[in-house]
């Protein structure tokens, strides 16, 4: 017979050695992020002074991070908004017995597969002027375009946003499609016994049955899209002037450009914020839906 | 329940013996002292701007050069953000014992102690009087040797020849006419070819050096900063940025831009296949453009129709244009510094040195080296057309430049997409920069 105290705490001596691996590299990182926050630590500098709050003071007054801060805000909602919409569709298509369907639906992540670097390398040759697919394409339908669509300011965003939907709708349709395949289909025989049309269906049963699935997709991705650097890096730099700039190319700039580890703290501290207030209403909104 | 306690302590000791079987094996490697290791952080190995046989070449000759070391063939992350990066997180650790980059990185190691001054070691070194003293200059920061070169070049305008005499155009030598010669090709070509390329793209690591040699025309070869008794002083007038500024401008507008308006916001990976397949007919370029011959017959047909001359001064400016230099710099924390200074006399033998300018179509910091026979016949020739170039050439004082690159390109982009004139981009340049001087942050 183990005695009483190990009895009962072998589940937290369980979980301790993974709780001291997240401490070590999620809770310090964070914690250390915030602390640096009040500093002015360079990493051309050795040591660092707390400066309270003044970096977060120059943040209020510093126009690129308003309009980083923007940037992020509409990528995320435009981003995981369509994805959300063109990925049910997907599902739904994947959903048909058609001739090549099971083909289709096992090349259909490739876009999700291939590296983000390659495929950022990938869409740089396709926006080129001359030789660029995209324009190429856009010359056959009779469109007369031949610019460099990642250095076009009204373009460059925009395509940010296809670069996203490319890479992210086929999760989402996967995704969707092994919910969808979760719902009895004796549902869908009873609606359509009791009048139901096609749409109905959908919003009465498929949309509910894929509740959990679309809850977890949409919370992942605003956390991805949100923190999402390399895309952006790999194909703008933030430009054309400021207008693919996102929040996290901004703190890297300040970090890995200017070497002001602090004032880049300060911006990844704001973003931990904002995504932490995400969380908090969205899970509220889910246990309310639940309970 | 016992059973399962029994597999885990049967793990537990595996793993366990695992462990000191490998601290054993580990420790009589070492004790037996054969070799020591020294690790070599190297972007064009990894990029393939040197040909991967020279560097199959260059590994199989360290091991007979330096027979009592082990060099490690993995050559760093290969590009040089990241090297860098990675360097100033990781350097105190020892390794790479020896690293390439290039000459901004250098100021930005020297501020953060980093890199270990080689005036003792260079100093008693034989092949001392080869390097040319004007790739040494810049690499002395406060009175020390902090790398030695191994490539440099002056950027240089190279147009088409063949293009400029069959519309009559005579070779441009200010920037008015350069202006005019490119809008005069964009114009005969009916936009089948544009006449200018300048890379604009933010983060392009060749737009801010293209936007440098406009500065030292325009600034009569003064830096863009003086730095005296630790004070930095930023140079520029507002009058003088916003003069490269309109030039910027100009090359995208009017009826036959100069420029193609679809490439604003576009770098280097267009700049040099663009020149190469016919895209444009001139463009600031470096002597790396001799590779690109390798890619088809009619980029071998363009580059042997090309002349390289002096980049094109404003009015009542000066010659001017922008120098590189690439430095091979020793790890302050180094474990073994003898050996790696070994290393760095390999790297920039007569032979070594030579042998790699020629792949990657650069010019040798050595002077002996272009006695080699690989620089006879047309390379020869093309590198002389650069070296021309450098007695006009500066290069960029030891401070950080990455914001000031960052706001340079920032401002360019400003007025060619139209969102400022000249006049206002350059006055929030020059605030822009002025504040990172009195931020500390450059």
């Amino acid at each position: 017979m183990r005695p009483r105290i190990i009895r009962e705490n072998s589940g937290l001596a369980l979980l301790l050695p993974t709780l001291l691996i997240m401490a070590l590299f999620s809770i310090f990182p964070l914690v250390e992020g915030i602390r640096l926050s009040f500093t002015d630590a360079n990493l051309l500098n050795r040591g660092a002074r707390g400066v309270g709050l003044a970096n977060y003071g120059k943040l209020l007054a510093d126009p690129v991070f308003w309009s980083s801060l923007w940037h992020s805000l509409v990528l995320t909602g435009a981003a995981v908004t369509l994805q959300l919409v063109l990925g049910m569709i997907l599902a739904l298509a994947l959903k048909q017995e058609l001739p090549g369907i099971r083909f289709f639906r096992s090349v259909i992540m490739a876009s999700w597969v291939i590296p983000v670097a390659a495929t950022a390398v990938m869409f740089t040759f396709m926006v080129e002027p001359g030789y660029g697919y995209v324009n190429i394409v856009l010359r056959l339908l009779g469109i007369k375009a031949n610019s460099f669509w990642f250095g076009d300011l009204n373009a460059a965003f925009p395509f940010m946003v296809l670069l996203h939907l490319w890479r992210n709708v086929p999760f989402y349709g996967i995704a969707f499609l092994a919910a969808m395949q979760a719902i009895p289909h004796s549902l869908y025989e009873a609606a359509e016994i009791d009048g139901a049309g096609p749409l109905h269906s959908f919003f009465s049963i498929t949309v509910p049955g894929c509740r959990n699935m679309i809850i977890v997709m949409v919370t992942i991705h605003v956390l991805w899209t949100f923190n999402n650097f390399d895309m952006v890096y790999l194909t703008t730099g933030g430009g054309p002037v400021y207008a693919t700039e996102v929040l996290p190319v901004y703190l890297y700039q300040q970090s890995w450009i200017s070497y002001t580890i602090g004032y880049a703290s300060s911006i990844g501290t704001v973003m931990f914020v904002l995504l932490m207030i995400y969380f908090i209403i969205y899970i509220r909104i889910y246990q309310r839906q639940q309970g | 329940m016992r059973r399962i306690h029994g597999v885990m302590i049967f793990l537990i000791a595996v793993l366990l013996m695992g462990s000191t079987a490998a601290a054993f094996a580990g420790g009589k490697a070492e004790g037996g002292g054969a070799k020591g290791s020294l690790s070599f952080w190297n972007m064009p190995f990894v990029t393939q701007e040197v040909s991967p046989d020279y560097v199959k070449q260059w590994v199989a000759n360290v091991k007979t050069a330096l027979p009592d070391y082990n060099v490690d063939n993995f050559f760093g992350p290969g590009d040089y953000g990241p090297q860098r990066d990675k360097y100033l997180v990781q350097a105190q650790s020892g390794s790479p014992d020896v690293i390439e980059g290039l000459l901004e990185d250098t100021a930005v190691y020297v501020q953060k102690g980093d890199i270990e001054p080689l005036d003792s070691y260079f100093n008693a070194w034989a092949d001392k009087s080869q390097f040319v003293p004007a790739t040494l200059a810049p690499l002395t920061i406060n009175g020390h040797l902090y790398g030695i070169p191994y490539n440099t070049n002056a950027r240089g305008l190279i147009y088409r020849k063949d293009i400029l005499d069959q519309y009559n155009l005579s070779v441009p030598k200010t920037w008015s006419d350069l202006i005019a010669t490119a809008q005069a090709i964009t114009k005969a070509t009916n936009k089948q070819m544009w006449g200018l390329f300048l890379c604009t793209k933010v983060g392009d690591p060749r737009a801010p050096q293209e936007f440098i040699s406009w500065w030292f025309q325009v600034g009569g070869g003064k830096p863009m900063f003086t730095l005296s008794g630790g004070q930095k002083t930023y140079n520029p007038t507002v009058d003088q940025l916003a003069q490269i500024l309109t030039l910027y401008g100009q090359a995208f507008t009017g009826d036959n831009p100069a420029a193609n308006p679809d490439e604003r916001g576009n770098g280097w990976p267009s700049e040099d296949p663009g020149y190469a397949s016919g895209k444009w007919a001139m463009a600031p370029e470096g002597p790396w453009l001799w590779g690109r011959r390798k890619d088809d017959p009619t980029a071998q047909k363009i580059l042997d129709s090309s002349i390289v001359t002096a980049l094109p001064m404003p009015d009542g400016g000066q010659a001017g244009t922008y120098l590189e230099v690439k430095p091979i710099m020793m790890n302050h924390y180094a474990k073994d510094k003898a050996g790696a200074w070994k290393l760095i006399q390999f790297i920039t033998s007569k032979e070594n040195m030579g042998n790699w300018m020629a792949s990657s179509g650069g010019i040798p910091a050595r002077t002996d080296s272009l006695d080699l026979p690989v620089f006879q016949g047309p390379l020869g020739n093309w590198i002389k057309m650069f070296a021309a170039l450098l007695p006009q050439a500066h290069a960029q004082e030891p401070v950080n430049w990455g914001p000031v690159s960052d706001a340079n390109m920032r401002a360019v982009n400003f007025v060619i997409y139209g969102q400022k004139s000249p006049q206002d981009a350059a006055q929030w340049l020059h605030d822009t920069v002025q504040g990172l001087v009195t931020g500390g942050q450059i």
